[in-house]
C-alpha cells in the first residue's frame, strides 16, 4: 500500500491563537478517514491546507511523497463545505471548466453521475437549490481521478434522498489506489464507510485509529463514540 | 492561461452585454434628439439634448473610467473574496498564470468597453459640431473629420498615445492587483490595507516618475512626434443662441514626451506583478 499522506507535526495559528497542533497523520491508499469533531475544532483547518488554500505555520505534510504546491493541488480533489462554482455557469460549463484545468477529470463520468443525481447539464447554478449545488460540487470532485479526496462536511444541508446518492456515489468512487478524508458531524451516515477515524478537538488529535478496531475495543459504534468523548467539551 | 482567459471573458460576458445595453440605449436616444433636429433644419441642439447629452456623455464615461481600475486588475478582487476564489485557487495552476490570464482577459474586456464608448463620444462630437461647426460640414463631414484627423493626420501620435494609455493600464491594474493581494495575505482588515498599498504607491509612483524625467533630460530619450492641427472654426454654441465666431489656424507643432518615465513605471509593474503571483501562490490564504 502507498502512502498518500502523510503530516508532520503540522500547526496553523491564527495570530496568536492555535487551530492545528501537531497533527502528525499518515493515510495510505484504498483507505477512508473519517475526520471528526465540533464546529472550531481544526477540521476544516486541516483540509483548506491540504487542499493549498491555506499555508500551515509549522510541519510538513506531501501528497504521494510531494510537498505543498501546484503539484499537490492536481494531485488533491477538495469538496469544499460552500459552493465555488461561478453563477453564470451552467451545469456543462463547470464540467467543461474541470476537464480544462484538471488534467485527471473523466467528462464521461461526470456526465453519468450528472445523471445519477438528477442533475440536468443545462442547469444554471444560481438556479440550483443548495442540495443541487452540493450534488453538483461532488460530481465534479469525484470525476476526477485524484490521489487524495478531501470531503468538507459533504452531508452538510441536504435531504435524506441526496445524503443516500451522495453516500453511494462516495461507494462507487473509492478505488484501491486512491484515499478519502472526509469530515463530518452526521457520523451515523457515512461511519460505515470508515477505514480509519481521527477525532479531533482544539487543533489536535485526541484519538485516532482504524475504525473497526475501535469499534470492537470499545464496543461501541463510532457514533456513539463521537457523543462520548465531545458529550462534555 | 488561455483556460484562464477563457472563463474569464465568459464570466463578464453578461455584465459586458448589460453595460453595452445601457451605453447603446442612452445615446441612441440621445442621437435621436440630435439626429432629429438636423433633419428638420435646426441650427442649435434641441432642448432635449441639453438633459441627454450630459446624461448619456456621464454614463459613458463614468462607466470607462469604473471599468478601467476593475478590468486592469483583472476583477482581482472577485479572485480573492468570494466563494468562487476556493475554485480557482485550488486549480493546478501557477499564480503568474493565473493573474496574466486575469490581466490580459480584462484587457480584452476594457477594450470592449473603451472602443464603443470613443466611438460614441466621437458620435457625440460630431453632433456638437454639426451644429456649431462650420457651415457645410454636417453631421458626417464632421466624423470623418474626427476620425481623420486622429488616425490619418496623425498616425504616430495617435500610435503613441495609445502605447500609453496601455502603459497606465497595466501599471494602474497591476498595483491595484498588487494592494488587493498584499492586503489579503498579510491584514485582514482589506479596507484599510489596500488604502495604506494605494497610499504608498502613488509617494512611490511621485518618486518614479520624477526619476524618469531626469533620467529622460540627462540621457536625452524623447519621443518627437509632429502633430498636425489643421485650421477650424466655431460658429456659434451648440447648445445655445449668440455664440461668438472663433477661428484657429492650423500649424504644425512638435510634441516631446519623455521616455524614460513609462519605462520606469512599466519596470514597477513587472516587479509588482512578480511579487503579486509569489504572494498569491505562498501567501494567500482563504
Amino acid at each position: 500500500m502507498a502512502t498518500i499522506l502523510e503530516t508532520n507535526g503540522l500547526k496553523k495559528n491564527y495570530l496568536s491563537k492555535p487551530a492545528l497542533r501537531d497533527i502528525t497523520l499518515r493515510l495510505d491508499s484504498g483507505r477512508i478517514l473519517g475526520l471528526m469533531g465540533p464546529n472550531g475544532s481544526g477540521k476544516t483547518t486541516f483540509m483548506k491546507i491540504i487542499a493549498g488554500l491555506q499555508k500551515p505555520s509549522g510541519g510538513t505534510f506531501a501528497v504521494c511523497g510531494e510537498t505543498a504546491g501546484v503539484k499537490t493541488k492536481g494531485l488533491v480533489s477538495f469538496l469544499p463545505d460552500r459552493n465555488a462554482l461561478y453563477s453564470w455557469m451552467r451545469a456543462s460549463d463547470a464540467i467543461d471548466f474541470y476537464a480544462d484545468f484538471f488534467a485527471d477529470f473523466d467528462r464521461a463520468k461526470a456526465l453519468d453521475m450528472l445523471g445519477f443525481m438528477k442533475l440536468e447539464p443545462g442547469q444554471k447554478v444560481k438556479e440550483m437549490s443548495k442540495g443541487m449545488t452540493e450534488k453538483m460540487d461532488l460530481v465534479l470532485a469525484f470525476s476526477r481521478k485524484a490521489r487524495l479526496f478531501l470531503l468538507d462536511e459533504p452531508l452538510g444541508g441536504v435531504d435524506p434522498v441526496a445524503r443516500e446518492r451522495i453516500v453511494s456515489t462516495i461507494i462507487k468512487t473509492w478505488t484501491e489506489d486512491s484515499s478519502i478524508i472526509i469530515s463530518t458531524h452526521l457520523v451515523n451516515d457515512v461511519e460505515r464507510l470508515f477505514n480509519d477515524v481521527a477525532f479531533i478537538d482544539s487543533g489536535e488529535v485526541i484519538l485516532t485509529g482504524d475504525a473497526e478496531t475501535l469499534r470492537s475495543e470499545r464496543g461501541k459504534s463510532i457514533d456513539q463514540l463521537y457523543l462520548e468523548i465531545f458529550a462534555d467539551r | 492561461m488561455l483556460e484562464i482567459i477563457k472563463y474569464q471573458l465568459k464570466g463578464r460576458k453578461e455584465s459586458l452585454a448589460l453595460l453595452l445595453g445601457i451605453f447603446a440605449a442612452v445615446n441612441a436616444i440621445a442621437w435621436a434628439f440630435a439626429g432629429i433636429g438636423l433633419f428638420r433644419g435646426l441650427d442649435r441642439l434641441p432642448a432635449a439634448c441639453a438633459f441627454w447629452f450630459p446624461v448619456s456623455i456621464a454614463v459613458t464615461v463614468i462607466v470607462t473610467i469604473v471599468s478601467f481600475f476593475l478590468c486592469g486588475s483583472g476583477h482581482v478582487n472577485d479572485l480573492l473574496w468570494r466563494n468562487t476564489s476556493y475554485l480557482m485557487l485550488t486549480i493546478p495552476r501557477r499564480g503568474w498564470e493565473i493573474l496574466a490570464g486575469r490581466l490580459i482577459a480584462g484587457l480584452a474586456e476594457f477594450l470592449a468597453i473603451a472602443v464603443p464608448a470613443f466611438v460614441m463620444m466621437s458620435v457625440h462630437l460630431a453632433f456638437i459640431g454639426a451644429y456649431a461647426g462650420p457651415g457645410g460640414l454636417g453631421f458626417w463631414g464632421f466624423l470623418s473629420q474626427i476620425y481623420g484627423r486622429i488616425f490619418v493626420a496623425n498616425p504616430a501620435p495617435t500610435a503613441l498615445a495609445l502605447l500609453l494609455a496601455l502603459c497606465v493600464f497595466v501599471t494602474a491594474g497591476v498595483a491595484l492587483t498588487f494592494a488587493a493581494i498584499a492586503s489579503r495575505s498579510f491584514v485582514r482588515n482589506r479596507g484599510l490595507a489596500t488604502a495604506a498599498i494605494i497610499a504608498i504607491f502613488v509617494f512611490v509612483s511621485h518618486r518614479v516618475s520624477d526619476l524618469g524625467i531626469k533620467l529622460s533630460e540627462r540621457l536625452g530619450w524623447f519621443v518627437r512626434l509632429p502633430i498636425a492641427v489643421p485650421e477650424f472654426s466655431m460658429r456659434g454654441s451648440a447648445f445655445g443662441s449668440g455664440g461668438v465666431s472663433q477661428s484657429f489656424a492650423g500649424s504644425a507643432q512638435q510634441l516631446a514626451i519623455p521616455v524614460a518615465p513609462f519605462l520606469c513605471f512599466l519596470a514597477v509593474a513587472a516587479a509588482l506583478f512578480a511579487l503579486s503571483a509569489w504572494l498569491l501562490e505562498r501567501k494567500v490564504e482563504l
